[in-house]
Parts: C-alpha cells; structure tokens; sequence
C-alpha cells in the first residue's frame, strides 16, 4: 500500500494530467459546448498526451489556476460568443507549464510539441499555399493522384503551367503524400521540431540561459506557431539555416554554410534575403587570408545557375518570375518613388494589428530590448542571426512590397526567419522585468491561437479577426490601432512610442517595466469600451447595412494587389434598397457627419441622402480621375480607368439636428428611377 | 486590514469615472468598478494575476451589459479562489452581487452564495471545494448562467438578378441561438432556406424558423424549409435552452427569395 501511496505521490504531476483530462472532457460535454466531436476531444486528448511524457514530479500551479480557469468559463459559455473560445484556450494554455518542463529534458522537446502537432494537422484548415504545395508533390508522386488538383494554378503564377511555386520543397514531401494532409504536415512539424531542437543546442553552446524553453517558445509563440506543422517552407528553411548555423560554430564549416545559402533560394527564392546573410557572415568570420575568394566563388556559381536556369530549364526557376523588364523597374522604382511606403511596411512588421507582431506576439518588444545585450555578449552569434535576420526584412520588404504580411495566409508566416534572431535575443533578457508578462500574454494569445486557428488567418483589410471576436465590430477600440492598409499617424505614433519605452525600460530592468506594458494595455481596452464614432464603411456590420455589396466582392487582398491608389475595401451602395444605418451615440445634441466616398462620373451628380428621423439631406458629387501616380508610369504606360479605386475620394460633412440614435444613409434616386452608386469609405460622427 | 491595500483602489477610480462616462451608471458598470478594485488589491502567484488581469480586459470589450455581467461574474469567482487577499475577495463579492441586481445574468445565486461561503478561508483547497460545490449546485438546479439577452446573429443580404439571397457564415450555439434575417426584399415570393442542424440526441426539432405566425422546424441533418409568403423579419432560433450532453448547432447555408416578378 505503502508503494503505491509512494508511486502516486511521485507520478502525482502525471495522475493530475489525467484527471485534468477528464474533467475537460466532462465538463464540455455537460456544458454542451460546440465541436464536442472534435476540439472537445482533442483537447482532453493533449492533456493525456502530456500526461504520458510528464515523468515523475508534482503539477505546476499555474496548470491548476488554467484548469479551475477552464470549468469557471465552461459554466457561462453561452453568455458571451468568444467565451468559449476562450475556455478552450484556458484549457490549453494550461499545459504550457508542463510542456516547458517535458521539454526541459534531453531530448524531451518532440514530446512537449506532440500534442501541438496533433491539434494542427486536424484543427487548422487547409488553406493558402498548403493545397498547391499539395498538388505540386501529387505531381511528383510516382503514382499521382488526383487529391488536390484543381489546385492545379494560383493567382501570381508567372504563367500557364508554369508555377508560382518552387519544386524542391514539394519534392522532398513526396514519400509522405500517401498519408494525405496529415502525413504532409507531419513532415512539415518534424522540420519545426528539429529547427527548435538545433536552436536551443545553439543556445547551450553559447550560454544563453533558458536554452530548453527557448526552443520550446520558437515554435509555441507567434511567429513560430502560425506554420507550425503546415504545409509551408518557412520550418524547412529555418532547419537549414540552423543546421548551417550549427556546423559553422561546431567545426567553421564554410561548404556546409554555402549548401545551405543554396539550398534555402532553391526551396523559396524569397529567402534570398537570408542567403545573403549568410554569406555575408560568412565573409565576415571567415578566415582573412581566404575571404574573397567566396564572394568571386559565389558570384561565378550564381552566373552558372542563372545560366543553367536560362538555358536548360527554359527560365522556370528564375528568369520566368523575375528576368522581365517590368520587374526590374519596379525593383529601382520602389526605392526612388515608394520610400514612405517602405518605411510604413517596415514600422508595420511590428506595429500592424493584422501581420505586425505586437499584437499576437508581444515578446519580441522584451526580444528587442534583448538584441544589445546579444550582441555585446555573443558578438559572433549575433554576427551570424543579426545579418540574415535583417537581410531577410530588407529583401522582404524591398521585394514584395505591400504583400509584405503574405495575408491571407497565417499572421507572421513571413516574419519566421527572424524567430533565431528574437528568440536568442529573449534569452539575453528573460529575467529582466516585463519579459515575464509579455511572455505570459503571448503565450495567451498564442493559445487561442492553437485552440480556434482560423484567427491567424486575416485580410488584409484593416481588421483583425482576433480582436474583432474579442471587442466587436462596434469598439472604440479600432480608432486606436495601426492599421497598414489603413494607415493613419496617431495610432502608429502612439504604438511606437509606447514600443519603443517598453523596450527601453526592459533593457535596462526597469522596475517600472511591468505597470508600462499593464498600463499601454489598460488605455487600449479601457478606451476600447468606448463606442465607436469613426467607421470603416467595410467594418460596418449586417445589422448596420441592408443590402448593400463590397468592392471587391471578395476579402482576399489578391483582389486589391494592383490598386494604386488605396488597398481599403469599400462598402457598395448601388440599389434602391441599399441602406446604411450609423448609431449615434449621443443623440440628445447636434452632430457633425463627415462621409468619405467615391461617387462615379456621370451625366448627372450621383450622391446620397442622410435621414435622421425628421430630418434628412441630400450630398450630390462626383470624384474625379487622378493622374497615374510616378512611380507607375515610370514602370510602364498607364491609363487610370475610372474604376471605383481609381476616384478620387469626396468628402462631405453635414450637421445632423438631434433626433433618432441612428442616421440613416442611402443612394440618391435619380428622376429617372435609376439608383445613384456610392462607394462608402469611413463615417466619422463628432460633436 | 492595512490603509495601503486600501489606497490600491485608488488607481481604479478614475476608470470608474471614464466607465460611468462611456457606458452610464448601469449595475454592470459598478460591477465591473468593484472588479477593478478587486484586481487592484489581488495578492497571490503572478499567473493567475495575469490571468485576472485579461479577464478584466475581456470584460471591459465586452459589447453588452449582459455579456459585461458574464464575464466579470466568472472573473470575480475566479478572482474568490485566486486572491489570498481578504480585501480582494471581499469588493469580488461586491461585483458578484452587482451582477445579480443587474439581472443580466440567470442562475447566479448558488455561485455568489458560494463565494460567500468560501470568502473566509485562507487555505485555497477550501474556497475551491466552496465555489466547486457552489458551481455544481448552480447547474445541477438551475441550468447553465444564461444571458437575458441572448447574442444574434444577422444574415447578410444581397441582390441576385432572379432575387434576394442571404448568407451567414457563423453557426448558430447557445452563445448565439439566433440568425435574423431582417431586411425585407422589394419584391418576394417563396423564401427557401437550407441548413444543416445536430449535436442533439434525439429526432425533436433543433431549430425553427419563425415568419410572421408561420413556424417551419428544422430536424438533426440537412434541412430545406420553405416558407411561401415570408413575413420579414425571419427569425432562425435554437428550439431548445441548455441541456447537459447537448450541443445544438444549427449551420446556416443560406436563404433566397425568388422574386415574384420571376416565374
């Protein structure tokens, strides 16, 4: 009896694992909470997962508060619509205590992950690139198939049967297609695990402290778990970059290194950028008798490949993509014409409520003030992340322009390169004050994250679908993010310099460090209980429009790629019955509405009418045609068609006498019948 | 009790004032006050502070009173098991009972008398098994918390050139067990509507769809109600309340009226 008293109290943290999982498992089902079938046993599934690596020892603390967490908001579930949501990722967020100790252990990270994996390849849609990387290796599958193939082209294909995607990294799936999608992400998973496992070796060797849970916190936060176990590159790539990493600081393998370089352009040109880091490190600290000798080396190998690519592959690789005219211009043209853009994509990689990384992953702030400390410690190391890592952003950003943020694809999936970089970078500071906390909540968001994932997936449309389930499409809170496809000065002003004095206070261990992060975070959502006076005309909700289009049609940003002028959607008004209902918050006193809209040219003024119980007014304009913006006749002959983003936006502003608590806006009837089209931008209501 | 727990409250004051401002002086407000000042004074380990903290958060976006009331209930009972702090306790109690006299919430009373129960103890294990006994009560006798105004989903309209569709993409739950349909066509005819419908355990209707005085049921699986001179506007509505081992889901694919200009 004795023994088995004994065995339990040492397998005490293991029996807590199971019990834990049968209370989740229970309490959904008593709760009848949604997707009973699947979350609600995948989620009971982790726990007993966990329970089988957790080895001897008590729980932790924090895993019971997660677990009293998850009943507490199991019972009131129905209340709220994101609740539930919530619940589950309470019940997730749980485990991560755990996880981190399983992962503490020699080769205890791939059985920390497991769970993870599992709720990926079954919980995270199959979506993207994923189906064409699916097709590309159905192709290459010496029996074929016929799983994915209306896949068969995409959107950004260079041309007919020639693909946007590169083949290697499809290629190397192909013994795992028999095993469908699931056989496909394992594979994907495995290269993630085997990345975070050579970074945290390379932590070890270094001497960065926290080496096991800094492996474990590349693939659990935000950008590390947005592809984690998908059918994306970006692991792959990272797997090499540290294998590379690895072989130089274990025996300055310099062929290893250039294999690598290679190898990362041949799984996804974008990562050129990274190559060039490499070899750029490489000359750096490579030897001072040898260092020419690998740029003229490299040089003659590119000139070899662009020329095999030329004549023996018919251009697929490079030239079909990149080797025209229009691309090249647009390569000397954006810097000459497009630097405020630049410099507001580059401020979005961190700052942007969609892609930017402050939202779902707050930790890089504590990483960043953590990049100092990294250099002055680990001079070579820092030498060997810091230069791909920015190489990396700069190619990125200098390349692809406003497709940046790789949306609608999962948040940060293009920002994965620099996870080495943060990640080591972290662990210069993680005893500092305020990491914990920035830890603490993007562990948080990154459970959601795990738990519902369709909120990585945005759209570039000034939205986050995250903070859209939490606040509502009626908060304050919009008026006060950054938004890249929205840009406007105060909310990136305000976000950068609350950044900026984050950093600055955690780099230096300031006690104050903490209250400025819970205090930035406190003024958002006290002020996103406020209503909203300011609307997106696309953000307004079903209950505020009746029958009223998008231009586009579609939310996918592929739709808006070309647009020279604005990457907003806008809401359609084009029907007799179209109808737009703003509220008014304070209806007791005279408000001023001021509506930004593009009104198209015609023989007779379009325009709209504003109601307001008694009261009503009508706006009649039209916009004009702007000339082509320089930068795009400089790349080629352009004729602005009058197309609704092409107009020029109008502006009308009307005093609304108190009445009812909503103003109503439609389209202008013509004599003739015919309905007035209005193309609504924002609606802004002030005092 | 000592005079600096109680200047901790000091910094929710003027949230308080900034809430009474925005939202007026609703019970869900004071409420959410007391909440502020529980966190305020909150005295325990630092994970489940943060996670207080984002409950706060969460209730502070919530978009209704009634969902305000939720949310601060489960964060004040969360905030009575957590807190070794007396006086923390003690103003979550508070918020607790602001939540029932807001009356925004059902069943709350079994919760709330368990946290009173459990408010003296200084040892966790007893004010869990309080607030345990308390939360087993609540639902074994009075069903699940239920907003008295329930969440509604609205269906979004467009124009097709033989008539009017709609379209929905969230299911409908008990967290929203309604889908409107709100805006009247111009000119209509027979309403169809398709939708898929489960998680219950017997062949009893799941949902039904209301218009006007007609009401059309929709049964576990794949449904296609029509409805031949709709009365805007259409209500799709969960059949039942809560029941433990149920999961009602209704999957709303979407609607059209063909227009009656149409033949």
């Amino acid at each position: 009896m004795d023994d088995i008293r004994k065995s339990a109290a040492r397998y005490r943290g293991a029996f807590f694992h199971v019990i834990g999982g049968l209370v989740i498992f229970l309490t959904w089902r008593i709760a009848g909470m949604p997707s009973p079938g699947i979350l609600g046993r995948l989620l009971p599934a982790t726990w007993l997962m966990t329970a089988l690596f957790y080895g001897k020892g008590r729980e932790n603390a924090a895993s019971v508060s997660g677990l009293v967490g998850f009943v507490l908001l199991a019972s009131i579930w129905t209340t709220s619509p994101m609740l539930f949501t919530v619940a589950a990722a309470c019940a997730l967020g749980a485990l991560v205590p755990s996880w981190l100790r399983i992962s503490g252990r020699r080769m205890g990270l791939p059985g920390a992950v497991l769970p993870l994996a599992l709720l990926a390849t079954i919980l995270v849609p199959f979506t993207g690139d994923e189906p064409h990387y699916a097709r590309i290796t159905e192709e290459l599958f010496p029996l074929g198939g016929e799983r994915y193939q209306r896949y068969d082209s995409q959107a950004g294909d260079p041309e007919e049967g020639v693909r946007h995607h590169q083949s290697i990294f499809p290629a190397l799936m192909v013994p795992f297609y028999p095993l469908g999608i699931p056989g496909l992400r394992l594979f994907n998973a495995a290269a993630a695990v085997a990345a975070a496992w050579l970074l945290g070796r390379v932590a070890r060797r270094e001497k960065i402290p926290g080496a096991s849970a800094l492996a474990f916190f590349s693939i659990f936060l935000v950008p590390g778990i947005s592809t984690f176990a998908l059918v994306y590159p970006g692991w792959l790539v990272l797997l090499l970059f540290m294998a590379g990493l690895s072989a130089w600081f274990a025996r300055r393998n310099t062929v290893v290194v250039l294999a690598v370089a290679a190898a990362m352009i041949l799984i996804k040109v974008r990562f050129v950028g990274l190559s060039f880091g490499m070899l750029a490190a490489l000359i750096l600290e490579g030897e001072k008798r040898s260092r020419w000798k690998i740029p003229a080396i490299l040089a003659v190998t590119a000139l070899a490949a662009l020329l095999f690519d030329l004549v023996f592959l018919g251009g697929r690789i490079f030239w079909v993509r990149y080797g025209n005219a229009a691309f090249l211009k647009t390569l000397v043209v954006r810097p000459l014409y497009r630097i405020p853009e630049l410099i507001t994509a580059a401020v979005s990689t961190l700052l942007d409520t969609e892609a930017g990384l402050l939202w779902k992953a707050p930790w890089v702030l504590a990483a960043i003030a953590g990049i100092p400390r990294l250099r002055k410690e680990n001079p070579a190391l820092f030498r060997w992340l810091g230069i791909p890592s920015i190489s990396y952003l700069a190619v990125l950003l200098y390349w692809t322009g406003i497709n940046w943020n790789g949306m609608p694809t999962p948040v940060g999936r293009m920002l994965l390169p620099m996870v080495p970089l943060l990640v080591l970078s972290l662990g210069k500071v993680m005893e500092n004050r305020g990491t914990a906390l920035l830890l603490i909540i993007s562990l948080a968001v990154s459970s959601i994250l795990v738990a519902e994932p369709v909120f990585r997936f945005n759209f570039a449309d000034g939205t986050d679908e995250l903070l859209l389930a939490a606040a509502g499409p009626d908060s304050g809170i919009w008026e006060l993010v950054p938004s890249y496809v929205r840009p406007a000065m105060l909310p990136f002003i305000l976000w950068g310099v609350s950044a900026v004095i984050v950093i600055r206070l955690i780099s230096r261990n300031s006690r104050y460090a903490t209250g400025a992060i819970a205090l930035s975070a406190a003024l958002l959502f006290v002020e996103g209980s406020a209503p909203r006076t300011t609307w997106e005309a696309e953000d307004l909700p079903e209950q505020y429009r009746d029958f009223c289009g998008f231009h586009p049609p579609r939310k996918d940003p592929e739709y808006r790629k070309y647009w020279m002028f604005t990457q907003e959607r806008m809401l359609v008004m084009n029907h007799g019955e179209s109808r737009v209902r703003i509220p008014i918050v304070d209806p007791e006193d005279t408000v001023v509405v001021e509506i930004t809209c593009r009104i198209p040219p015609g023989e007779i003024l379009g325009g709209m009418i504003l109601s307001d119980g008694k009261w009503s007014d009508t706006l009649r304009g039209c916009s004009g045609l702007p000339d082509p913006p320089a930068w795009a006749t400089s790349i080629r002959e352009v004729r602005v068609e009058a197309k609704p983003e092409n107009l020029s936006p109008l502006s009308f502003t009307a005093a609304v006498p108190p009445e009812e608590d909503f103003l109503t806006i439609s389209p202008y009837v013509f004599a003739d019948g015919k309905v007035s089209e209005v193309y609504l931008d924002r609606i802004k209501i002030r005092r | 009790m000592r005079i600096s727990k109680l200047l901790r409250v000091i910094p929710g004051i003027p949230v308080l004032l900034f809430l009474l401002h925005w939202n007026g002086a609703g019970m869900d407000t004071f409420a959410l006050a007391f909440l502020f000042f529980a966190a305020a004074c909150y005295e325990g380990d630092r994970v489940s502070g943060v996670s207080m903290a984002a409950l706060l958060v969460l209730a502070v976006l919530q978009p209704s009173p009634s969902q305000r009331v939720a949310v601060v209930t489960a964060a004040a009972s969360w905030n009575v098991w957590a807190s070794s702090s007396l006086l923390s306790r003690v103003f979550s109690l508070a918020a607790l009972a602001f939540c029932i006299a807001s009356g925004g919430v059902t069943s709350l009373e079994f919760m709330t008398l368990a946290a009173l129960a459990s408010l003296p103890f200084r040892e966790r294990k007893w004010r869990t098994l309080a607030l345990g006994l308390g939360m087993t009560a609540t639902v074994a006798i009075l069903g699940l918390p239920q907003p008295v105004c329930r969440s509604r989903l609205y269906a979004a309209e467009r124009m097709e050139d033989d008539g009017t569709v709609w379209r929905c993409d969230s299911p409908l739950t008990l967290a929203t067990p309604e889908l409107l349909l709100d805006a009247s066509p111009p000119e209509y005819g027979k309403l169809t509507m398709w939708c898929d419908a489960g998680g219950t355990r017997t062949d009893a209707p799941v949902a039904l769809v209301i218009s006007g005085r007609d009401t059309a049921y929709v049964y576990p699986g794949s449904n296609t109600v029509e409805i031949s001179d709709p009365a805007f506007p259409v209500f799709l509505r969960l059949a039942d309340s809560w029941k433990p081992m149920n999961h009602q889901v209704v999957h709303f694919l979407g609607a059209k009226v063909i227009d009656g200009r149409h033949p």
